[in-house]
C-alpha cells in the first residue's frame, strides 16, 4: 500500500505521521512554503462557536455535531478528534517539541498583536504563559524589538484589554525591550523558582512544522519536492498525480490548503477540479474582521465522512483531502484552524 | 491659535490646499478646515495625470487649453512632485480613424502639444502595446501623486502661516461664523471671507451657509495592477469614454476610468460590471495586463458643473461665500488663483498671485542627507516626497523596513505622522505607500502602528483601533476585485482575525479618533 501525500502543512505532515506510524509506505510531495509556515504554532481545536466563546471544546464540538452537519468536525466525530490530537501529542512528544493541554478545556495565549486568544494545545513554553497563569503574579514580558514585536507594547495592551475580557488583572505587567539576558537572566539569579515562558509567535509554525516533517522522515516517510497541479483519474480512482514529475500510488491525500497554502485559485481546486461547497455569489462582508466571518471562509472541497472528495458528482475513493482545503468550516473565527487539520488528517492518513 | 480670520478654506483637496498656499502668499490669513485627512475627497482618488490637454482638445477646447498652460506651470513649480513621463494617444484596429485628424486639429487650436508618431515608433516606446495599434500621437502627459501634491501645498501653505486643520467638519455656517467638529469638540471660528472648496460636497457645504449651488457627480472607477506596464500615459484615441487611460503610477499601473452619474456622495460601491469594462478596454491597449496582478479597485466623484460633459470650473460669489468647484486635477492651481483673487478683492488685498512662478517646495540638493543615506535611497525619497525629502533628515537613522511590498522605512513613518498632517496609519500610507502594495497592508499594518507607539505618537488602545480602521480601508478596495485577490484576504484574515483575534477584539476597543 503507497500512499502520497500533497502538501506539507500541518496536516500533509499530520497524514503522513499516521500513515507512516501505522506502517504505510508514504510520500509526502511538499512545494515548499505552506501556510503552516506564517501561523502562531499553537493548536486552536475550537475557540469560538456562534460567536460565543467555547470554554470547552469537547462540548463545543459535541453541540456542533448536533447543529453544523457539515462540518469536518461532524463529519468525524468527538471521538476521532480526541484521538487525533493525542497522536500529536505523542508525535510531538517524539520530535522534542513536547506540547501541552488538553481537549477538555482551552487556554488564552497573549499574542504579539497586544490580544488574547483562546486556543487548545500549545508548545510547553507557551502553554506555561498561558494568560490564565498571570492571576496575582507579576509577569514581565520580554524579548528583542522586532518589526513586529515589540513588549512594552504587548505589556501595555494587555493592562487595557484583560479587564474588558473579563480575564483576571495580574498583580503587575512590566515590559522590557532589553530581552532575556537583561531581564529573565537576572531574575532567575535572584528568584531561581521563576521561569521564563514563550508567547507564540508568526511564523513558530514554521520550526513546529519542520521538526515534525524530521520526525516523519525518521519514522520511513520520503520527501520530495514538486509542484502538483495535474491528476490521472481513472474508473472512480486516482492513478497519479503530476508535477515536474510523476507520482503513482494507492491512495492518495490532498492537503493542499486554501488559498493561502495555493490549493485553491479563485473558485477552483488546483490538482483536480474537485466539487467545491457553499460557493455563494456574495464571497466575504463589507469589512474584514465580522463577527460572522465571511462566507468564502466556508468555501471548500465537499467530503463524505471518509473525507473523500467528489469530482463531477463522482467520488473519487482513493482520494481524502485533510486540513484548510475542506469546506464548511470557517479556521478564522472558530479558531479551529490546526484542530481541524489534524483530525481530518489523522483520519485521512489511517485510511488502512 | 487665534479664532478670526481673513479667510476660512473648507476643503482640503488640491483646490483647497493651493488656495491655502496661494492666499498665504498673499500675506492673506487663512484657515484650511478639512473633513478627513487631505486629498481623502476626490483628489486622492484621481489617477493625478497632469493632462497634456488633449484628451479635451475636441470636445471641450477651453479646458483643453487651461490644461496645457498648467501642465506647462507645475512642471515649473512643482518639477520634483511630478514624474514627466510623456504620453500617447493611440487608436486601435475598429476605432473611427477619422477622428486623428479633429484630434490633430483640436491639438493645434487649443496649443497642445502633440506630435504624430507611427505605429511602430509606438510600439518601441511603449513595448507592451497592443499591435493593432493603427495611430499614435505622442503629447506631453505627465504623472503625479495627487497626495504628495496636496501635502506640498498645505505644506507651503503652513509654512506661510496658514493653518491647516484636518479631521475638522464644518457642521454650521453663519455669516462670518464657521463651526466644525474636531476630536468630538466643537470649534467656532470667524471669517471674513468663507471658500467654499469642497468639490463635489459643494452643494451640501454651500446648504450649510443657506445658498444652493448645483453640482453633479460622475463616479470614476479605477483598477490598480502590480508592477509597470507602461512607461508613459497611455491614452485611447477616440472620443472622451470609459476605460481610456492606462498609467504608471510609482510601482503600479492604473487602469482608469468610468464615467457614470452618482446620486450619493458617501457611499458608491464599485460594481463588478466596471472592473471587467476596465479590464477589458486596458487589456485592450496592453494586453499584457491580463496576466499582471490586479491589487485593488478604487473609485473617486468628479465634480461636474454646467450641463453636458465639459470640464470646466465655475467660481461663484455670493456675499462673503465663495463656491468653486469643478475643473479636474490638472488645473487646481488656476482654479485657486481665481478664487484667491475674487477673496482678495472682497478683502481690499492687492497682492497677486505668486503661484505660477514661485516654487511649490524650493528645491535644494541635500548633500548631508546624500552622505547617511546614499545618492540611491534619497533619489528613491525623492520619487515619493519631492523636495519635502530633504526634511527628512531627523528622520533618516530610522532606516528599518516597516513596508517590504514599497520599501517603506520606519523614519518615512515618523516622518509623515510628524510633519506631513497625519494623524492615523491611513494618512500615512497616502504619504509613504505603506500598505499600498501586493499585500494590502497585512505585512505593515500591525509594523507601523508599533513604530508609531514606539515614538510615544499613539496609545496601546489608538494602535489597535488604527489598526482596525486601516485594515478596514484595505478590505475596501479589495472588495470589487476579490475574485482576483482571494488569496490576500484570507492572508489579513489569517493574520489578524485568526492569529490576532481582532474579530472578537474589536467590540472591545472603544471607538476613538486617535490623534497623534
Amino acid at each position: 500500500m503507497k500512499l502520497v501525500v500533497i502538501g506539507s502543512g500541518i496536516a500533509g505532515i499530520v497524514a503522513a505521521l499516521r500513515a507512516a506510524s501505522l506502517k504505510g509506505e508514504v510520500l509526502l510531495v511538499s512545494q515548499g512554503k505552506s501556510a503552516t509556515s506564517r501561523s502562531l504554532g499553537v493548536v486552536d481545536v475550537l475557540g469560538y462557536l456562534n460567536g460565543e466563546e467555547v470554554k470547552s471544546p469537547e462540548e463545543g464540538i459535541k453541540t456542533l455535531a448536533e447543529t453544523k452537519e457539515e462540518h469536518p468536525y461532524s463529519l468525524l466525530g468527538f471521538k476521532k478528534v480526541a484521538e487525533s490530537l493525542n497522536f500529536f501529542k505523542s508525535m510531538a512528544e517524539e520530535a522534542g517539541i513536547p506540547f501541552k493541554g488538553g481537549i477538555e478545556e482551552n487556554i488564552h495565549v497573549a499574542t504579539q498583536f497586544g490580544t488574547v486568544k483562546p486556543t487548545c494545545l500549545a508548545l510547553e513554553e507557551v502553554y506555561n504563559a498561558r494568560v490564565e497563569e498571570w492571576h496575582s503574579r507579576a509577569v514581565a514580558i520580554a524579548g528583542k524589538e522586532e518589526r513586529n514585536f515589540n513588549p512594552g507594547f504587548v505589556a501595555a495592551s494587555l493592562a487595557e484589554l484583560l479587564p474588558k475580557l473579563g480575564i483576571a488583572q495580574p498583580a503587575r505587567i512590566s515590559a522590557s525591550a532589553d530581552g532575556y539576558d537583561l531581564v529573565i537572566k537576572p531574575l532567575k539569579q535572584i528568584a531561581p523558582g521563576e521561569k521564563a515562558y514563550a508567547l507564540p509567535m508568526l511564523g513558530d509554525g514554521s520550526f513546529i512544522a519542520q521538526r515534525l516533517l524530521e520526525h516523519a522522515v525518521k519514522l520511513g516517510v520520503k520527501v520530495v519536492e514538486d509542484r502538483i497541479d495535474r491528476a490521472r483519474v481513472e474508473g472512480g480512482e486516482v492513478k497519479e498525480v503530476m508535477g515536474r514529475e510523476s507520482y503513482k500510488g494507492d491512495a492518495f491525500i490532498l492537503a493542499t490548503g486554501d488559498w493561502v497554502g495555493g490549493g485553491l485559485s479563485g473558485l477552483k481546486e488546483k490538482v483536480f477540479g474537485l466539487e467545491l461547497l457553499r460557493v455563494e455569489e456574495k464571497l466575504v462582508r463589507k469589512t474584514p474582521f465580522p463577527e460572522k466571518g465571511h462566507p468564502y471562509s466556508r468555501v471548500g472541497i465537499k467530503v463524505d465522512e471518509s473525507l473523500s472528495p467528489f469530482y463531477r458528482g463522482e467520488k473519487i475513493s482513493n482520494l481524502k483531502v485533510a486540513g484548510a482545503l475542506l469546506g464548511g468550516y470557517d479556521y478564522c473565527t472558530e479558531k479551529s484552524g490546526w484542530g481541524v487539520a489534524i483530525s481530518s488528517a489523522y483520519v485521512a492518513g489511517g485510511m488502512g | 491659535m487665534g479664532s478670526r480670520y481673513e479667510v476660512c478654506i473648507i476643503g482640503g483637496g488640491i483646490t483647497g490646499a493651493g488656495i491655502a498656499r496661494d492666499l498665504a502668499l498673499r500675506g492673506v490669513d487663512v484657515i484650511l478646515l478639512e473633513r478627513g485627512d487631505l486629498s481623502t475627497g476626490t483628489t486622492g482618488r484621481s489617477h493625478g495625470l497632469l493632462h497634456s490637454g488633449g484628451r479635451y482638445v475636441v470636445t471641450d477646447i477651453e479646458s483643453a487649453r487651461q490644461c496645457a498652460s498648467e501642465n506647462e506651470i507645475l512642471r515649473k513649480i512643482a518639477g520634483s512632485f511630478i514624474h514627466a513621463t510623456g504620453g500617447l494617444f493611440v487608436s486601435l484596429k475598429g476605432d473611427d480613424d477619422s477622428y486623428l485628424e479633429r484630434f490633430l486639429q483640436g491639438c493645434r487650436s487649443a496649443g497642445v502639444k502633440a506630435r504624430k508618431i507611427s505605429p511602430e515608433e509606438a510600439l518601441k516606446l511603449e513595448p507592451n502595446l497592443s499591435s493593432s495599434v493603427e495611430a499614435a500621437v505622442e503629447v506631453n502627459d505627465a504623472v503625479a501623486d495627487p497626495f504628495m501634491l496636496t501635502v506640498a501645498n498645505a505644506y507651503a501653505a503652513h509654512e506661510e502661516g496658514a493653518e491647516i486643520e484636518t479631521y475638522a467638519r464644518v457642521v454650521e455656517i453663519a455669516g462670518e461664523k464657521v463651526s466644525y467638529l474636531q476630536n468630538h469638540r466643537r470649534h467656532t471660528i470667524k471669517a471674513e471671507v468663507i471658500i467654499n472648496a469642497s468639490g463635489v460636497w459643494a452643494g451640501e457645504v454651500a446648504k450649510l451657509a443657506g445658498k444652493n449651488i448645483e453640482v453633479k457627480a460622475y463616479k470614476g472607477t479605477i483598477l490598480v495592477y502590480q508592477g509597470r506596464a507602461v512607461q508613459r500615459v497611455l491614452n485611447h484615441l477616440r472620443l472622451p469614454s470609459q476605460g481610456d487611460i492606462l498609467l504608471p503610477h510609482q510601482s503600479t499601473t492604473l487602469v482608469g476610468t468610468t464615467f457614470i452619474p452618482e446620486a450619493k456622495l458617501e457611499k458608491f460601491p464599485i460594481a463588478r460590471e466596471e472592473v471587467e469594462l476596465l479590464k477589458r478596454e486596458g487589456a485592450a491597449k496592453v494586453p499584457l495586463i491580463r496576466k499582471m496582478k490586479l491589487i485593488r479597485a478604487y473609485a473617486g466623484l468628479r465634480p461636474i458643473v454646467g450641463e453636458g460633459k465639459e470640464r470646466g470650473y465655475a467660481l461663484i460669489e455670493d456675499g462673503n461665500f465663495i463656491t468653486i468647484t469643478g475643473g479636474k486635477f490638472t488645473t487646481f492651481r488656476l482654479m485657486a488663483e481665481r478664487a484667491s483673487d475674487a477673496a482678495c478683492r472682497m478683502l481690499g488685498v492687492r497682492a497677486r498671485c505668486l503661484t505660477a512662478k514661485e516654487p511649490i517646495i524650493e528645491e535644494g540638493e541635500d548633500e548631508k542627507l546624500k552622505a547617511k543615506l546614499g545618492e540611491r535611497t534619497v533619489g528613491r525619497l525623492y520619487k515619493k516626497y519631492g523636495a519635502l525629502t530633504q526634511k527628512f533628515a531627523p528622520y533618516a537613522g530610522k532606516k528599518e523596513v516597516t513596508c517590504l511590498c514599497e520599501g517603506v522605512s520606519e523614519g518615512e513613518v515618523i516622518f509623515s505622522a510628524k510633519e506631513l498632517f497625519c494623524k492615523n496609519i491611513r494618512d500615512i500610507r497616502r504619504r509613504t505607500r505603506l500598505g499600498m502594495g501586493f499585500c494590502q497592508g497585512r505585512r505593515c499594518t500591525l509594523e507601523a502602528a508599533l513604530a508609531l507607539f514606539s515614538e510615544g505618537l499613539i496609545s496601546p488602545e489608538e494602535a489597535q483601533m488604527q489598526i482596525i480602521n486601516s485594515l478596514r480601508e484595505r478590505w475596501k478596495g479589495l472588495i470589487p476585485v476579490m475574485e482576483e485577490s482571494l488569496k490576500e484576504a484570507k492572508l489579513i484574515e489569517a493574520t489578524y482575525a485568526c492569529a490576532g483575534n481582532y474579530d472578537k477584539i474589536k467590540k472591545h476597543i472603544s471607538g476613538l479618533v486617535s490623534f497623534l
